[in-house]
């Protein structure tokens, strides 16, 4: 099984031609691939994660560390595939990544950012409750999270500082919940968009 | 064309970079008749890659060989660089405000930085011919602190709730604001439509509304007239004769070694890749970097203090429409000296369009929220929301550089590392912005307010102009003073920042240079 993406294909659009409904219509995509038993599968992150698709370089522990503190850092960014989506972004090259730490100035490759900052999390959570991130109440995460995000939090050892990666993964939190023409919809916002993307991500 | 051939073309000029300035400037020289090629080293974006999406639109930043930002106040480079065709006017906002008189002559008047070579009077007739060319919507007569010239070719932009509701505070606190003088269309223009208003500007406009993306334009003239664009074209170096003349540039394409020779050059990458460039053209006869006789290649790096203040209303302020430049703008109180403390001027960019997500969005500033709070939250700001943005100039200073790394890109050519404090005068500045944005959304009836910390936006300085060759690297033109054939272009020549958005200026000194290229053709290639 092999993942891989797609770049959108170049259109060119001129002034003569142009209108937004033209525009919706000429839009075209990119989106993860999975190869499953030979046949190309075209999955949203939401789908990927339930249909337990690959999350490299995440390991397993990792990807539920993760998905758990998506899912407080927004009411649903876990559950909507916050894992699946860096996940995927993560595997492209840096430039072509569409992750909010492009803009953080932080040096590639990303992927030892984020595994960094999990495992300095679930150390964490271990020192303070005697369990990992993904075993502890609902309480003690949430508190937990809450202390990372103003660096009261303790044993956070070789990895970024605590309330830069609680920035970065709320954003990217953020994005999944918030930053999708559904995440709009759900807010009754319009999306109007000129060139919808016709992924999310 | 044999692959030897292809490895050792000739032009009349090579242009690094096909942003705004390179694009423009491509424009001129070939509808002149120079052959010209133009090297980008990032991608060859058209219009339909500018996909409506604060997610999609991060491909449009930089991604680029990494620049190392350091100092006290590190630059943000990666959110305010482009890559690419179009560079990063492909995503800016078009907001075009002229710099005022007194920005060319901050020495004069107030003993600190620097004149720059030339007046405001000099500029006049380029700032003129280019809002006539891209189109610019706006009210000159509502502007009282606007440089003298020709009047906008467009009315205003049209405003939304969410402007009327923060002018309130504004109007309550006498401070005088205008109608943002913008490079986007507020009716058709020039056989391009109006905008739409869906506030998507930010990820880069397709519908060919905001003229000053350099696709739009530019570079769609300077293909007609021959020249060619190339992307994912690495310029590693200037190449110069034993007389010190500009020959060409040394670049690397699918993974080959090119050269490209030219009668003239022109740098036009950005205030950090233009002095990398430089530097990195050292020779055995200029150990110090192409230039660089002055000392200065690097030097003077500057950027605008930034604040982005929210407020929270409880009214409907639609804040998903309009423009992401701004409905209104004030450069009311611009004196450099008004505020004790301080020095610089500021700028207001007044109701933006602003979307949820990203980091100029709704829910990144309150990094205070999480889960179901933010969620309650971000339900009342997503309809009531009141945003002001403040640019602080900052004066020039010698110890914000731009150096090369000791880190080599894949090329073997060092990277750039950019070092920036802003210096207390300039904090001061910042302060002052914060407490007034805070007063004035109070005023207009905010229930809550909260702004950004002390960010960067814009760049300017590195290779400053001026007369003298000791105190500068290029005199107005852009020309260098160690080479009479290789140029620069763009806001690295800017040797004040002023508080106005640079591209206007940048688009005048570019119009203004290529006249003098053209002129002077003979003497400069010889």
């Amino acid at each position: 099984m092999t993942n891989q993406t797609t770049k959108r294909p170049a259109q060119d659009l001129t002034a003569a031609t142009i209108s937004r409904r033209r525009l919706l219509a000429a839009a075209g995509g990119l989106t993860l691939g999975f190869m499953i038993n030979g046949r190309q599968v075209w999955l949203s992150p939401r789908e990927a994660r339930a249909e337990g698709m690959p999350v490299a370089p995440f390991t397993e522990a990792e990807a539920r560390t993760l998905t758990r503190l998506g899912n407080i850092l927004t009411v649903n960014a876990g559950d909507e595939g916050l894992t699946h989506f860096i996940s995927a972004q993560l595997r492209k090259p840096t430039s072509e990544s569409l992750l909010i730490l492009r803009y953080m100035d932080v040096p590639p490759p990303h992927d030892g950012f984020y595994k960094a900052g999990l495992t300095a999390l679930d150390k964490a959570a271990m020192a303070r409750h005697g369990a990992g991130f993904a075993a502890i109440t609902e309480a003690d995460a949430q508190s937990l999270v809450a202390d990372m995000g103003t660096g009261r939090i303790e044993n956070w050892d070789n990895a970024p500082p605590a309330p830069f990666f609680y920035f970065v993964v709320r954003a990217d939190a953020i994005d999944v919940t918030y930053g999708t023409v559904e995440g709009f919809a759900r807010m009754d916002v319009p999306y109007l968009a000129h060139i919808e993307p016709d992924t999310k991500w | 064309m044999s692959r030897m051939e292809k490895q050792s073309e000739s032009f009349d000029v090579v242009i690094v970079g096909a942003g705004l300035a390179g694009a423009l400037a491509a424009d001129r020289l070939a509808t002149a008749g120079k052959s010209v090629l133009v090297l980008e080293a990032g991608p060859g974006w058209n219009m339909g890659d500018l996909v409506s999406s604060q997610i999609w639109a991060r491909r449009i930043k930089w991604g680029g060989v990494p620049v190392e930002s350091a100092g006290d106040h590190p630059y943000a480079h990666n959110f305010n660089a482009g890559w690419g065709f179009g560079g990063a006017a492909l995503h800016h906002y078009g907001t075009w405000p002229r710099l005022q008189e007194e920005d060319f002559e901050m020495a004069r008047r107030y003993g600190k930085g620097f004149d720059w070579p030339i007046g405001y009077g000099a500029l006049r007739a380029h700032y003129d011919r280019m809002q006539r060319e891209v189109g610019l919507s706006g009210d000159a007569a509502a502007e009282p602190w606007r440089a003298p010239g020709e009047a906008y070719p467009m009315p205003p932009l049209k405003t939304f709730r969410q402007a009327e509701v923060v002018k309130r505070g504004f109007d309550a606190l006498g401070i005088k604001i205008a109608p943002v003088p913008a490079a986007i269309n507020s009716t058709e223009y020039q056989g391009r439509p109006a905008c739409l208003y869906d506030g998507w500007c930010d990820a880069g406009c397709p519908i060919y509304a905001l003229g000053g993306n350099p696709l739009v334009i530019w570079k769609p003239n300077a293909e007609a007239a021959g020249t060619d664009f190339r992307s994912d074209a690495t310029v590693t170096r200037i190449l110069t004769d034993g007389q010190g003349k500009a020959t060409g540039v040394a670049y690397v394409q699918d993974g080959e070694n090119r050269t490209a020779r030219a009668k003239l050059v022109i740098v036009a990458a950005n205030p950090i890749q233009t002095p990398r460039l430089l530097l990195a053209s050292a020779n055995e006869s200029r150990p110090r970097g192409l230039a660089n006789s002055s000392g200065l290649v690097g030097r003077y790096f500057m950027t605008h203090s930034l604040i982005n203040s929210f407020g929270l209303f409880n009214e409907e302020t639609e804040p998903h429409m309009g423009v992401s430049s701004a409905s209104y703008y004030s450069q009311d109180n611009y004196t450099k000296t008004a505020r004790p403390g301080a020095f610089g001027s500021y700028q207001w960019l007044i109701a933006p369009a602003v979307k949820p997500n990203d980091l100029a969005g709704i829910a990144v500033g309150r990094a205070d929220l999480m889960g179901s709070k933010l969620d309650d939250f971000m339900k009342r700001a997503v309809k009531g929301t009141g945003l002001m943005i403040g640019m602080g100039e900052e004066k020039p200073d010698f110890d914000n550089r731009v150096e090369l790394s000791d880190d080599k890109d894949q090329y073997g050519m060092p990277r750039a590392r950019v070092v920036h404090r802003f210096d207390d005068e300039a904090v001061a500045l910042w302060n002052h912005m914060k407490s007034e944005s805070e007063a004035v959304l109070r005023a207009a009836g905010a229930t809550e307010t909260w702004t950004s910390p002390m960010a960067t936006a814009h760049m300017m300085g590195g290779t400053i102009m001026g007369n003298d060759p000791v105190t500068s690297v290029t005199d107005s033109y852009g020309r260098t003073h160690d080479c009479r054939n290789l140029f620069i272009a763009g806001s690295s020549t800017f040797p004040t920042s002023g508080a106005s958005n640079p591209t206007f200026t940048i688009a005048a000194l570019t119009d203004r240079a290529c006249g003098h290229i053209l002129e002077n053709w003979d003497g400069l290639t010889a």
